[in-house]
């Protein structure tokens, strides 16, 4: 890892400042996608794991590869294949002739930043290795529990037109995400801008690294304690969440777990949108939809009727549950 | 411990007074339903945002929906102020400075929890008599 100048994280605007820095290296390497940008810094901010969704080539891996380089850390990628074990991730004790020993030798998880790719091909068994990795931090084998580097988050990407040879994420792997970007098309200009730049550039990605893990984990720290929440957000929150599981078009609605991603994720937007030390409405608004879609089940006869030919079918239903829920919470004033 | 009628007794002498309370406590319920100086609407939940702040917030906020409704906006209490002021904004273009720095501070006090200073006062107070008269005018 590259030494670079230790940024001191005070205030809420230091923080703005830092994820500005981040931003503006993905920038030059990502043509939009600016909310996708802003929910992985989120998601950074709070300590969470992100799932970036969209079908094939709209740069989902690209995208989590130029986010993973402007950070100065270490970065390990998992190729998610129908074949991989959970040794592959976690590690696994290997006998050493020489020291007549078994030792650990530490799987990719052992990281900074996971990136796991098209992760509904891992198996089952292998997906679950990541559970607890993802929420308490640590990973257990053979008996042993082993902590996590900190900063820690699992970004992954998942395509959600394609079923051969994939398997479904469980609703409890779901749930360890604290958000869902969904990404679509780039519109006609922006497609242009993409064209142009490899024109010049080609493939290269010489992204450099702006942040370091001590500023990340300060940034952190400051989330928690420098953002205030008033009592009455925090019911409309839980009103919100509380929606959704009484909506009749789903089976199951959101757990506490998210609820809890909901305010984490509305602190960061306030600081990383306008480095503000408070929330409002505005912000929860702003984030439901991202920390929600993946933790509502719709019933299947409402996703059999709206069934259209369009990527994203099951989405429009989803977005218009979540407006229906977030348009239903009277706003504290 | 006396029995009902011996209650009825008691508490003849004071009827009168019993009447006349509950008469005026009648009387002011009627006035704060019915009329605009001091109706419900000044505490904001008939209109809307039902806010626990002071005096001050709670009139610059009904005046805020007062006007946004007569705009012919179709208010929620799903709305934010920052939706609301937003959509003011682009309906009145020569108040939108002041319904943005308003906004700012209303945020600030009601979920920033600072004091609101005398100066933003000023530009509520200048809000207030604006709407007044375009309620007037409508």
């Amino acid at each position: 890892m590259a030494k670079i100048e230790k940024m001191k994280i005070e205030k809420v605007s230091d923080i703005q400042e830092l994820s500005e820095k981040i931003k503006t290296e993905i920038r030059r390497f990502i043509v939009g996608y600016e909310d996708v940008s802003t929910n992985l810094m989120i998601t950074l901010l709070c300590g969470g794991h992100v799932l970036l969704e969209g079908i094939p080539g709209i740069a989902k891996t690209y995208l989590a590869r130029a986010f993973s380089g402007s950070l100065n850390l270490s970065i390990r990628r998992i190729q998610a294949t129908p074949d991989l074990m959970p040794a592959d991730i976690v590690g696994t004790r290997i006998y050493n002739p020489k020291t007549l020993e078994f030792e650990f030798r530490h799987g990719p998880i052992f990281s900074n930043l996971a990136l796991v790719d098209e992760i509904s091909r891992a198996p089952p068994k292998t997906q679950s290795a990541l559970l607890e990795a993802m929420q308490e931090r640590q990973v257990t084998v053979d008996g042993f529990t082993l902590k996590l580097n900190e900063p820690f988050m699992v970004i992954a990407t998942k395509n959600p037109i394609e079923f051969e040879g994939t398997f479904p994420l469980p609703e409890a792997q779901l749930d360890r995400f604290l958000m869902r970007p969904l990404m679509h098309y780039p519109d006609a200009k922006e497609e242009v801008e993409i064209l142009r730049r490899k024109n010049v550039q080609g493939d290269l990605m010489d992204v450099k690294a702006v942040a370091e893990a001590s500023s990340i984990v300060d940034a952190q720290k400051l989330l928690h304690k420098g953002v205030k929440v008033s009592k009455e957000l925090l019911e409309y929150i839980s009103n919100i969440v509380r929606k959704t599981r009484e909506h009749p078009k789903v089976t199951l609605g959101a757990s506490p777990r998210g609820s809890v991603s909901l305010l984490y994720a509305a602190k960061g937007y306030a600081i990383i949108t306008e480095g503000r030390s408070y929330v409002v409405p505005d912000d929860i608004k702003a984030v439901a939809f991202n920390v929600l879609n993946h933790r509502l089940i719709v019933r299947p006869d409402i996703l059999i009727e709206s069934a259209e030919v369009r990527e994203d079918w099951s989405y429009k239903i989803l977005k218009d549950i979540i407006k229906e829920v977030v348009d239903q919470a009277a706003v504290p004033v | 411990m006396p029995d009902a009628i011996g209650l009825i007794a008691l508490l003849k002498p004071y009827l009168p007074i019993l009447v006349f309370f509950l008469s005026v406590g009648l009387v002011t319920e009627l006035i704060l339903l019915k009329t605009d100086i001091l109706s419900r609407r000044w505490r904001g939940s008939e209109v809307g945002w039902s806010s626990r702040h002071n005096k001050n917030v709670k009139r610059t906020l009904t005046w805020i929906i007062r006007v946004y409704k007569s705009l012919g906006f179709n208010f929620k209490t799903s709305s934010t102020i920052r939706e609301v002021m937003g959509d003011l904004s682009n309906k009145l273009p020569d108040q939108g400075e002041n319904l943005t720095f308003i906004m700012r501070s209303l945020e600030d006090h009601i979920y920033g929890d600072s004091e609101i200073s005398h100066d933003d006062f000023i530009y509520y107070s200048q809000w207030n008599k604006f709407a007044k008269s375009y309620a007037k005018s409508k």
